[in-house]
């Protein structure tokens, strides 16, 4: 949530949500709630009231004005003019963002957590957007292997030590490693489990489309008591400089470039290298037309390098 | 007097009555009923603060609509809010569904036009638990996204830039897939399914004349770079070894396998119309895989490791 003061038209929308609210609720209202609930403070929540005792159609004489006000009690009441009554209804932009998150949850494998009351709001929305079919807007929030997904859920929900099949993309390498899971996360399209790794004592982060198996163990862990989102952007690393025609613009699109500089009419592309092995695949990928610029040598050994070693697959042709 | 007014008071009257009116209202109308504006209707105060008053509303999300109203013998633009664009009509979601969408927002958290603060006050307010710990989603929700779907809904054409050329339409579904957002549609020039990436639109999306009939079956788009070209396709095999079997099984599907090895290793078949995509996807593999057959796209790759 943004750190800035609110503007006037912010407060509005708030209290313009607060009071419907007040209003449906069949319960005296406590003020703690209002508080928790919309996100404000005991000062600003007086303000708010006190500008909606103001409100009202003309020639605004008391009668008609709205009235709000927190008794000795600290129960809010607020008894407002009749077009505040309403429940604020979503807009159009809202309602298409709900029904996105909420069909990316229900599509988040864990069916126990569709229910009904989902379901229903789900397609409320949808006809209420004209999209009286599932089909027409379809979202899935990343593709996980549902087992490994599943296995790793559990663990998390019962502090459970899981012991995994892992490819390392960036190393290139197989490992079997035990580790406590903290939390699930999908950024960008792509699952990630940030665990506590017994084997590199520390956290990690692991993509679940390179974790073929998830075992969960007899062992248990002692969760934190918060866990941030990892920071999924990748870290400063070595830098390579090559170039390539303009047909290869794109890989700026796919890879962590620094920077990209026009020469003539081919691209002098500055990658950021994550990994040993990601290096590798890229060089393959460009083929004889990209020049390889710096570090010159060591790239055109390695690419020498990791052809040969792919070359011996086909020896036997 | 404007000074004992204060702002918030002045846009909640404004609000109110803007969308209570049955009728567009002139400005006259507006300063006769609305309380916090400088005393003068002609003023040029007034006129400057109606406006500013304007932004915020638009800036909240209200659609303030201007229509032509008599005045006299003139014309004058009038105002009001209807209800339509303000909110969803016909949209009345009980307290249980409302609950279930604030918990699945919570989750999954939509960046771009859409869900924040004031969405969740619609719904009630932040549940008191918060949301659960161990997940956490982070969806894009592109611009372009909300016009297209009401063109999906409407089943009207729509002509839109991409990639530098001009296309144009008949949108069928969107779709989501890691990460990305995917139209898919018949594409007039070809007559053809198409699907574009919606972060690849450059250009404002029209509609177009008419209406069209959605097919009964809906198609996904292919996420496959050996799939994107056009003819016809050709078989290819491709054997990856253990370590990496299971990453090449998810990504081209079950039914692509055609033989399991005892060692581990797995023989997928693709059909391929793009070489550059084919061989992108086994290099990928580094040494773990190696492209079979036909016969001309194995020497093919061989070159490419030699040159």
């Amino acid at each position: 949530m943004s750190a800035a003061r609110p503007t006037a038209g912010d407060r509005v929308r708030r209290l313009l949500a607060i009071i419907p609210w007040v209003v449906a609720q069949t319960e005296p209202v406590h003020v703690d709630d209002v508080i928790r609930r919309f996100g404000v403070t005991r000062e600003e929540l007086e303000r708010d009231l006190d500008v909606l005792a103001m409100v009202g159609p003309q020639p605004r004489t008391p009668d008609v004005l709205s009235e709000a006000w927190i008794e000795d009690d600290d129960t809010v009441h607020v008894n407002p003019v009749g077009e505040l009554t309403a429940p604020l209804r979503l807009s159009p932009d809202q309602a298409l963002a709900l029904l996105v998150a909420g069909r990316g949850f229900a599509g988040v494998d864990g069916q126990e957590d569709v229910t009904p009351a989902l379901r229903h709001g789900l397609d409320k929305l949808a006809r209420a957007l004209g999209l009286p079919d599932d089909d027409e807007l379809d979202v899935e929030v990343g593709a996980a292997a549902t087992p490994v997904l599943a296995a790793l859920r559990e663990a998390r929900a019962d502090s459970r030590v899981v012991e995994i099949d892992y490819y390392s993309h960036g190393s290139d390498q197989r490992s079997t490693r035990r580790v406590d899971p903290l939390r699930l996360v999908v950024n960008d399209g792509r699952w990630y489990l940030l665990a506590n790794c017994h084997q590199a004592d520390g956290e990690r982060i692991f993509r679940l489309d390179r974790i073929e198996a998830a075992r969960l163990t007899d062992q248990t862990f002692v969760a934190p008591a918060s866990v941030s989102d990892p920071a999924l952007e990748p870290g400063a690393g070595r830098e390579v400089v090559i170039e390539v025609g303009p047909e290869h613009r794109w890989l700026a699109d796919q890879y962590p470039t620094r920077s990209i500089e026009p020469r003539g009419d081919r691209l002098r592309i500055t990658f950021a290298v994550e990994a040993e092995a990601w290096l590798d695949r890229l060089l393959l990928r460009l083929g004889p037309s990209a020049r390889l610029v710096r570090p010159r040598a060591e790239l055109e050994a390695r690419r020498r390098q990791v052809a040969a070693r792919v070359l011996e697959r086909y020896r036997d042709a | 007097m404007a000074s004992e007014v204060s702002k918030e008071e002045r846009l909640l009257n404004l609000l109110v009555v803007l969308r209570t009116t049955r009728t567009p209202l002139a400005i006259g109308d507006i300063h006769r009923l609305v309380e916090g504006y400088h005393p003068e209707p002609d003023s040029e105060a007034f006129r400057r603060t109606f406006e500013r008053d304007k932004d915020d509303l638009r800036e909240m999300g209200v659609v303030i609509s201007v229509e032509e109203v008599k005045f006299g013998d003139a014309n004058q633009p009038g105002y009001r809010v209807r209800a339509e664009d303000y909110e969803l009509t016909g949209l009345v979601l009980g307290p249980d569904e409302l609950a279930a969408l604030r918990l699945a927002a919570e989750v999954v958290r939509v960046d771009g036009s859409g869900a924040d603060a004031d969405t969740f006050r619609r719904l009630g307010g932040w549940s008191a638990q918060g949301p659960p710990t161990d997940l956490s989603v982070a969806v894009a929700l592109p611009e372009a996204l909300r016009p297209l779907i009401d063109a999906v809904a409407a089943r009207q054409p729509v002509a839109f830039g991409y990639r530098g050329r001009p296309r144009a339409l008949d949108p069928w579904r969107t779709v989501m897939r890691r990460g990305r957002w995917y139209l898919t549609g018949r594409d007039h020039a070809s007559d053809q399914p198409r699907t574009f990436r919606i972060d690849r639109i450059d250009g404002p999306i029209t509609t177009m004349e008419g209406t069209f009939d959605p097919p009964a079956q809906a198609t996904d788009p292919s996420l496959r770079p050996w799939e994107f070209g056009s003819g016809a396709p050709v078989a290819c095999r491709v054997a990856v070894g253990p370590r990496q079997a299971f990453i090449a099984r998810a990504e081209v599907g079950e039914d692509a396998v055609v033989e399991e090895r005892p060692d581990g290793t797995v023989v997928l078949e693709l059909a391929v119309t793009d070489r550059e995509g084919l061989r992108t996807f086994v290099l990928s593999f580094l040494d773990d895989a190696e492209l079979l057959s036909p016969p001309e796209e194995r020497r093919a790759i061989i070159e490419w490791l030699k040159a």
